[in-house]
């Protein structure tokens, strides 16, 4: 392996450089999933209609998947864009989790839910 | 679509841009059959800055006024057109019954006037003397006391004490002032200002009752732009699925969205209804959104509104709790 290469570069590597533009969040939202979350079986799926990789894998203390769709602060995001990554996965999702990478690195996740769901108590 | 047994449509009037309720009745038929609260606006003119309490007249929310006319609830009162001048008849019966009601008053005063005082039974009168004497018995023995210690007695035979001690001359002179002047003449008549002007025998109220003639005649222009359709197709989206919507400002939103009434639930929902181009949203406000919701015990809801299918789509937005 290539001493310059980060481990976690492979798994990523394939979308890195077909979604140039989100390469950046994509590849800091993984790394931190992996390591600072502790989410188990991760993997990467290709989401074109979203232009990005988005990652599914099972949160711990957790048994079902859920997904992270990463995108970067200074991004414009739009609901048919939101519907779009809902529609397109399968089974569809629940739930979302939109992970939202700022220029430090930074990272806040955020739940998002289609339709009218309400908070739990 | 109104039936025979529906309620009359209820008349909103419109004072500049406010829509106003001034019906208790009315304001009581938009809450219990239509789900509109609104909020209530009226205050004292005596203690105006007072805000815990307020009561009528209901100021409606645009979008409210909008879902009303549209589904034919109510009709739009165009207040400064409603109050054409009186005929000469309506007046002349207008004045004269001023004048008979200032006649019935000044025969009520003198009535009251020619009253003689009231009477005091025995009982009553033996009681005032006991009292009377009693007092003269307490301030002699107060004289003969300060007497005793070498001060004079300050109080006037009332009992009063004068207000500063240095001063009693003027104070003494106050006191004689206040007794010997005459109480203020009583005004020679009230007159009697209606609280409500509807029931003006001229009053021929200007309705509209579709938000077309409405904007057509200048009166209710809203909505205008794509993002006031916006709001209006959410509120209206969210409003058919049986929600109460009151007003959003506290939470950073459009609307809260109660499961009940406000007046007996919390609300679950703060919305927000997407005004961008294609219903963009920038990810510093889903942060912003979903913070806040959260740190409240609601959840933010996204309404995008897609102008070709007339659709309205909900996300709801929490903070992750990990991360």
């Amino acid at each position: 392996m290539d001493a310059n290469v980060h481990p976690a570069f492979d798994a990523v590597k394939p979308l890195l450089t077909k979604y140039p533009a989100t390469a950046a969040s994509l590849y800091q939202t993984y790394n931190d999933i992996l390591h600072a979350q502790q989410w188990t079986d991760l993997e990467i799926i290709d989401v074109p209609q979203s232009g990005r990789g988005v990652i599914r894998g099972v949160k711990p203390k957790e048994e079902l998947p859920k997904l992270v769709v990463p995108c970067d602060l200074n991004e414009s995001l739009s609901l048919g864009w939101l519907s779009a990554v809902f529609d397109s996965i399968s089974p569809t999702p629940v739930e979302v989790y939109l992970g939202i990478v700022s220029s430090d690195s930074s990272i806040v996740y955020y739940r998002l839910s289609k339709g009218i769901v309400k908070p739990p108590m | 679509m109104s039936s025979p047994h529906a309620p009359a449509p209820v008349p909103i009037h419109i004072s500049g841009t406010q829509a106003l309720v001034w019906s208790v009745d009315d304001i009581a038929t938009l809450r219990t059959q239509h789900r509109i609260c609104g909020s209530l606006v009226g205050t004292l003119p005596a203690a105006a800055q007072q805000n815990v309490f307020l009561g009528v007249p209901l100021l409606l929310a645009r979008e409210e006024v909008v879902l009303l006319v549209e589904r034919q609830l109510a009709v739009l009162v165009d207040e400064r057109a409603s109050y054409p001048a009186p005929s000469a008849r309506q007046f002349q019966e207008w004045a004269s019954a001023r004048r008979e009601e200032v006649v019935q008053q000044q025969k009520q005063r003198e009535a009251r006037e020619r009253r003689p005082p009231p009477v005091l039974g025995e009982e009553a009168l033996r009681r005032r003397e006991e009292r009377e004497a009693r007092r003269e018995r307490e301030r002699a023995a107060r004289a003969a006391k300060a007497a005793e210690e070498g001060e004079e007695l300050l109080e006037d035979k009332d009992g009063v004490l004068p207000q500063e001690q240095d001063q009693p001359a003027a104070a003494a002179a106050a006191l004689d002032k206040s007794k010997g002047k005459a109480p203020e003449k009583d005004p020679a008549h009230w007159v009697t200002i209606p609280s409500s002007s509807l029931s003006l025998p001229w009053y021929t109220p200007r309705t509209y009752a579709t938000l077309a003639a409405a904007r057509s005649a200048g009166l209710w222009t809203y909505p205008t732009t794509r993002g006031e359709r916006a709001k209006c197709a959410a509120f209206r989206a969210l409003w058919e699925r049986g929600h109460y919507l009151g007003p959003g400002l506290k939470f950073g939103g459009d609307w809260l969205v109660y499961p009940g009434d406000p007046l007996r639930y919390h609300s679950h929902f703060v919305a927000t209804a997407l005004a961008g181009r294609d219903g963009t949203v920038r990810p510093m406000e889903v942060i912003a959104f979903g913070r806040l919701g959260t740190a409240t015990k609601k959840a933010h809801l996204l309404c995008g509104w897609d102008e070709g299918t007339g659709q309205v789509s909900f996300f709801s937005i929490e903070w992750a709790n990990f991360g």
